[in-house]
């Protein structure tokens, strides 16, 4: 292990050569914070352990620090620090069926009060829909079926090029797009279009074609593999997490479908666990939370409980996380509907 | 000279010479002082020409904290808990300035884990503030014209979040 900067740099006594502006930007600073921030190695490891939200706006404070975050050596050491990023804000509807979204946001800095209408062509006056929310970014597709990413926090919007036209396809078919987007990993992001026609029996063969667009290359790619359309009704509910997207097809499956999309597509199925009673319970739904996925489901039918499970990186079983009893949670005036089931809990958060 | 090294004293000199006594497992923590030792320059008082003696005596602090060792593993959870609300309470200084004295005093001494607590201290005290704040606060020129600020803007808008 080697002291950052070394014994030279710290010799700084204001004649140093770091140029006439810097020295006349930090003549008023106390002489430790004035050594602290003239030293780039020390810069950099407080740069370092900033959330990604600062570190991005932090971009725009000097050309200096702009240089310094948006070095490759900085980008790769900050990607390999993995922390979780905290929810930042609501998105609210403004008003039972309408389109139209409130953004409160958590930081102080970006007190968003209007509202957010989430079209990028105003001119179309079309109302969009949110289709999907990703690590920060939102999937959304407007009522002539444009889809399109939005950056909420900074009101930003690209509309995803068409899709290579599939041959021949009936109405009834798959349309699905899901989006893969993990800042700790890589600033680019991924949109994974599912399409084909609806062949539960697979007859004639594998149906389902899939391209990937990446924000990197800007293109459309069509995978050379077909797929099962049975694996893939519930596709358009998917969840993104390290690299693959997961979903459950049908609801009597005892397992749920998980496609990777990080080099090359591969579909393979993980289990789900068994009620005590042996069987699966099919009132179910999966999480993403801070790099684990969740798998929420009663533990008996009809059961106030609930089970939580997690499935870590890179592992492939579901172990339990939480026993969570609602007559526990809720207060006794505070009922639920009689026909409540998971797909009513829209989040799992962790505490520290 | 070769067993009873655990009681052995290091005698440290601060910059304005001041001097510290502290014992050679706890001062070990420093990768430098434990060259220093290694190369048999430890005989006498250590000068630490960089660390003024109010930096020294925090830091001589932080390292005699870090150096208990927990007697087994109940005791183990204790200690971990013990010390995380240490060094909560470590950062929170007075003065801001000592802060960064305390960044580059662990610099130079080269002890990693202050290093990284100190640092995050710093990340934490500017990490909810606006550009405009950050420059204030250090005293940076704005050294972008409007347009090369609004492509920044436009450019990062899509990288992240």
């Amino acid at each position: 292990m080697k002291a950052i900067g070394g014994g030279s740099s710290e010799s700084v006594n204001g004649d140093d050569d770091d140029g006439r502006a810097s020295k006349k930007a930090f003549n008023k600073l106390p002489s430790s914070m004035h050594k602290v921030m003239s030293n780039d190695d020390l810069l950099i490891e407080i740069l370092l352990l900033l959330p990604i939200v600062s570190l991005n706006l932090f971009k725009r404070v000097s050309k200096h620090w702009l240089s310094l975050i948006t070095s490759p050596s900085f980008m790769i050491r900050r990607t390999q620090i993995s922390d979780f990023v905290p929810p930042s804000g609501l998105f609210t509807l403004q008003e039972a069926w309408s389109s139209a979204y409130n953004f409160l946001s958590f930081d102080s800095r970006k007190k968003v009060k209007r509202s957010i209408v989430f079209i990028p062509d105003l001119e179309t006056s079309t109302k969009s829909i949110i289709k999907q929310s990703c690590n920060g970014l939102l999937l959304c597709r407007d009522y002539n079926n444009h889809y399109y990413i939005c950056n909420p926090l900074f009101s930003m919007f690209k509309i995803l090029p068409p899709i290579h036209p599939l041959n021949s396809i009936p109405s009834s078919c798959f349309n699905d797009f899901r989006m893969a987007f993990d800042p700790t990993k890589s600033p680019h992001y991924k949109v994974v279009h599912v399409g084909g026609a609806q062949d539960a029996a697979d007859v004639y063969g594998p149906s389902i074609t899939i391209q990937t667009y990446s924000s990197e290359t800007g293109v459309w790619t069509v995978s050379d593999d077909r797929f099962p359309s049975s694996s893939f009704f519930g596709f358009w509910n998917g969840i993104y997490l390290n690299g693959a997207i997961h979903w459950f097809s049908d609801s009597n499956d005892p397992f749920h479908f998980k496609l990777e999309i990080v080099d090359r597509l591969v579909l393979t199925n993980i289990q789900t666990p068994q009620t005590l009673e042996g069987e699966v319970n099919d009132d179910r739904k999966l999480f993403g939370s801070y790099g684990s996925l969740l798998l929420l489901c009663r533990a008996h039918y009809c059961s106030r409980k609930l089970n939580i499970y997690e499935m870590k990186n890179r592992c492939s079983e579901w172990s339990i996380k939480y026993f969570v009893n609602l007559d526990n949670m809720l207060r006794r005036t505070w009922k639920l509907p009689e026909d409540w089931g998971c797909y009513n809990i829209w989040s799992i958060f962790f505490g520290e | 000279m070769s067993s009873s090294s655990s009681s052995k004293m290091i005698e440290l000199r601060s910059s304005d010479g001041e001097t510290f006594h502290v014992e050679e497992t706890v001062v070990l923590q420093s990768e430098t002082i434990k060259q220093m030792i290694d190369d048999d320059c430890a005989n006498a008082a250590i000068p630490l020409p960089n660390v003024t003696s109010m930096t020294l005596a925090k830091v001589i602090e932080y390292i005699k904290k870090h150096a208990e060792k927990p007697k087994d593993d109940d005791d183990k959870k204790v200690a971990e808990e013990d010390l995380k609300k240490f060094d909560a309470e470590f950062v929170k200084v007075d003065q801001e300035s000592m802060l960064f004295d305390l960044v580059r005093a662990a610099n130079y001494l080269n002890i990693k884990s202050l290093l990284d607590l100190t640092c995050q201290a710093v990340a934490d005290s500017i990490k909810d503030l606006s550009v405009e704040e950050v420059r204030k606060k250090f005293n940076i020129q704005n050294d972008f014209t409007p347009e090369e600020e609004a492509k920044v803007r436009k450019e990062n808008a899509w990288a992240f979040d």
